[in-house]
């Protein structure tokens, strides 16, 4: 009969043992507070493309199949972009980002995670659009074209000083139809500005 | 110099060795038939059971549009959600923890290789099936916690040059989490168990009559504990995830999230070598692990001249490697013959025991060389009638001293008792012994599935090849133990060695040809 009290008491015991162990490892306190702030820079940007057509001669054309015959031969390039980012007038990342895709003609996305002390920092970002490498040598009109594509094409830029507090993430982004970087965190995300 | 055999064995036997000592525990606390640890794949097996049932339950509170309120909803049902989603919860950490210890147990006894390699392999799919499972569901409550892992588990994809956009996007802030990610997240907790499903039939399917869930009071019993804890622990809510902040201390699942850590220090590209590494390594167990051909044990073979179809060994053999076949050569004792499949047999000898006429068996362990074995035992021994013959099972508590010493007991090792054929324990008490002790390991814990069950039937209830009802069995004692319970068992064996000496004997009939006598057929005698 004792015997039998001690080995319940035994399988009650092993059993929540077994179980807070199990609860235990379920929810392993983990990870140290924060002591820095993030400045995140996240946008996508539509390709913005250079296009360069020229008509193509009597003789050009003879040499094309019938059915492939077409008055006008181009050629397109989707705009690298060169991003550069400065805190506090110390140049922190610099970066050419190619368009992504097989083609290289999907949208441009940025993702910079930059981790900062906390506190208020002037913070300098740049983001143009860069002149294609084009195999072979341009007329001057082409060249004149193309110049012209990267002097229209988006160019951003955000100079400012932003106050980060510890463990938050301040981001750049474009927002909406606005057509500047713009600050967005948590405070204005819950805002819906 | 050390083979790369036995150094391969030297990690299993250690691990073997860890893994007994805790069994041990768990059976002087438990007793073998209820100890967790002997039915952890069925557990396992249980606890996905419980898992869908009760998802079903939160599948109807689930939103994709609004997870973290809909989890919310769900707590605040203090008699329904709140324990529902923690029992849950407990069930899948249970779970793993479960599938954790039956693939090292396996790994130790060497059960990962040649026919088991199927088994083997669909067991890692389905670990990594349930670690998906686990992780989309984490993601689903959309709190710090499913934040840390979607992050990390976003930057481990984003290794992969598949996607034109990462990934870690989605978490980025630029956009709200779209709720087709929440849908897609959904899809694939609820499509993944049904993949599980699928796995787990791949899993068992070399195995005859695969048992699926554990014992009924087992099966109670564990429901019944991690419903008392769900009710009266129940997850706290965390709160939620909010990419503009950065996690800081987050209560973090290591059964599912072990490597969030690791893979926050180390960065995607360590952590995605990782996983390559440690899945190309338990994928290849099985080849790592294969002894050399030359110390392979050969697979079960069928003398078919002996064989008369009654189709017992292939009833019994836990591993289906057994066909009943037409004969080659037509022969009046049957149409159709026992054919063994080499590549599915495990050479556990458990069809030695189930053949009458000793046609079928391994290599130099059919009922014939057992038989022969068992005369030269007898021979070299004096055998009275206060002699006890210990059969034990070498994969079980094996020739323990303790038992082995106890006066009047001879210690006679077994590979498997289920292979030990009938007529050598009628053999055994002819030669003079006094009684018979037949020690198998426990019951759920045979190395073989389903050693101890059929010895027992064929001593005891007339399963072919039945020990003959000429044989008193107040001399014959079956005992399933395992390695925890040795004190039991040496107790039950003392008491059996007091009540052999107390009968002045058993008296057999008259001296009978045991070969021949098993079989109507004209055989060779050994
Ligand atoms: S048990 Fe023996 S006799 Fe019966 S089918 Fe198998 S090998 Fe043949
Ligand atoms: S030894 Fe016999 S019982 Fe065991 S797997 Fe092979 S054929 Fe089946």
């Amino acid at each position: 009969m004792f015997e039998l009290l001690i080995r319940r008491a035994a399988q009650v015991a092993a059993s929540a043992g077994l179980l807070g162990a199990t609860a235990l490892l379920g929810q392993w306190p983990s990870g140290t507070e924060p002591h820095h702030a993030v400045l995140r820079l996240a946008w996508r940007l539509p390709g913005e493309r250079v296009k360069l057509c020229h008509e193509l001669s009597e003789e050009e054309l003879a040499r094309v199949p019938i059915h492939m015959r077409r008055p006008q031969e181009c050629r397109e390039w989707t705009l690298a972009y060169s991003l550069s980012v400065a805190v506090d007038g110390r140049e922190v990342r610099t970066r050419t980002l190619t368009p992504p895709g097989v083609h290289r003609d999907r949208p441009l996305f940025v993702h910079e995670d930059l981790a900062l002390e906390p506190g208020v920092h002037e913070v300098t970002v740049r983001f143009a659009p860069v002149a294609p490498a084009i195999d072979g040598a341009l007329t001057p009109a082409e060249a004149e074209q193309v110049a012209a594509a990267v002097a229209a094409a988006r160019t951003d830029a955000f100079d400012g000083a932003l106050d980060f507090p510890p463990a938050r993430v301040r981001m750049l982004t474009y927002r909406g139809a606005e057509p500047t970087l713009t600050v967005v965190d948590s405070a204005s995300r819950a805002a819906g500005s | 110099m050390i083979s790369g055999d036995s150094r391969r064995t030297a990690v299993a036997a250690a691990v073997g060795r860890a893994i007994r000592a805790v069994e041990a525990v768990f059976d002087r606390i438990y007793g073998s038939p209820l100890n967790p640890l002997y039915q952890s794949g069925v557990t396992a097996v249980l606890l996905l059971a419980i898992m869908t049932v009760t998802g079903l339950y939160m599948f109807l509170f689930y939103s994709v549009s609004q997870p973290y309120s809909a989890v919310l909803t769900l707590d605040a049902q203090w008699w329904g959600g709140r324990w529902i989603r923690a029992l849950h919860r407990y069930s899948a950490d249970a779970a793993l923890l479960a599938v954790g210890f039956h693939a090292l147990k396996m790994f130790a006894g060497g059960r990962s290789w040649g026919p088991r390699t199927l088994a083997w392999v669909s067991g890692m799919i389905l670990t990594g099936a349930m670690l998906l499972c686990g992780w989309t569901g984490f993601i689903m409550v959309w709190d710090t916690q499913a934040q840390l892992m979607g992050i990390e588990l976003a930057r481990l994809l984003d290794v992969l040059p598949i996607f034109s956009e990462p990934i870690s996007r989605t978490f980025a802030g630029d956009q709200p989490v779209p709720s087709s990610f929440f849908f897609m997240n959904l899809f694939l907790h609820v499509a993944l168990p049904l993949g599980v499903t699928f796995l787990l039939w791949l899993h068992t399917s070399r195995m005859a009559r695969p048992i699926i869930f554990p014992p009924r009071r087992l099966a109670i019993a564990i429901t019944a504990l991690l419903t008392l804890m769900a009710m009266a622990f129940p997850y706290p809510q965390l709160p939620e995830a909010d990419v503009f902040t950065l996690p800081g201390k987050v209560p973090l699942d290591l059964f599912y999230g072990f490597w969030v850590p690791f893979a926050q220090r180390f960065g995607p590209h360590v952590h995605a070598a990782f996983w390559l590494i440690a899945t190309a390594l338990l994928l290849a167990v099985p080849w790592i692990l294969r002894p050399r051909q030359a110390n392979r044990r050969h697979p079960s073979h069928v003398i078919e001249r002996i064989c008369q179809g009654c189709a017992q060994c292939y009833l019994d053999c836990p591993y289906e490697a057994i066909q009943m076949v037409p004969r080659e050569v037509p022969s009046e004792k049957s149409a159709l013959v026992a054919r063994v499949t080499p590549e599915l047999c495990v050479s556990c000898g458990i069809c030695v025991g189930s053949c009458a006429p000793m046609g079928v068996g391994p290599p130099a362990r059919t009922g014939r060389d057992e038989l022969a074995e068992a005369r030269a035992f007898a021979a070299a021994h004096k055998l009275d009638s206060t002699t006890v013959v210990l059969f034990t099972c070498s994969e079980g508590i094996g020739a323990d001293p303790a038992l082995g010493h106890l006066d009047g007991v001879m210690t006679y090792p077994v590979e498997c008792a289920g292979s030990l054929h009938t007529s050598v324990i009628e053999l055994v008490l002819r030669s003079g012994a006094g009684g018979v002790f037949i020690l198998t390991c426990a019951a759920r814990d045979c190395a073989f599935r389903e050693g101890p069950k059929w010895l027992e039937q064929r001593v005891f209830h007339n399963r072919e090849a039945e020990l003959k009802d000429r044989v008193d069995r107040r001399c014959v004692r079956l005992v399933m133990a395992s390695r925890g319970e040795r004190p039991a068992a040496r107790r039950q064996l003392s008491d059996f060695v007091r009540e052999v000496r107390g009968r002045a004997g058993s008296s057999l009939p008259e001296d009978v040809d045991l070969i021949s006598d098993c079989s109507t057929a004209e055989v060779d005698h050994v």
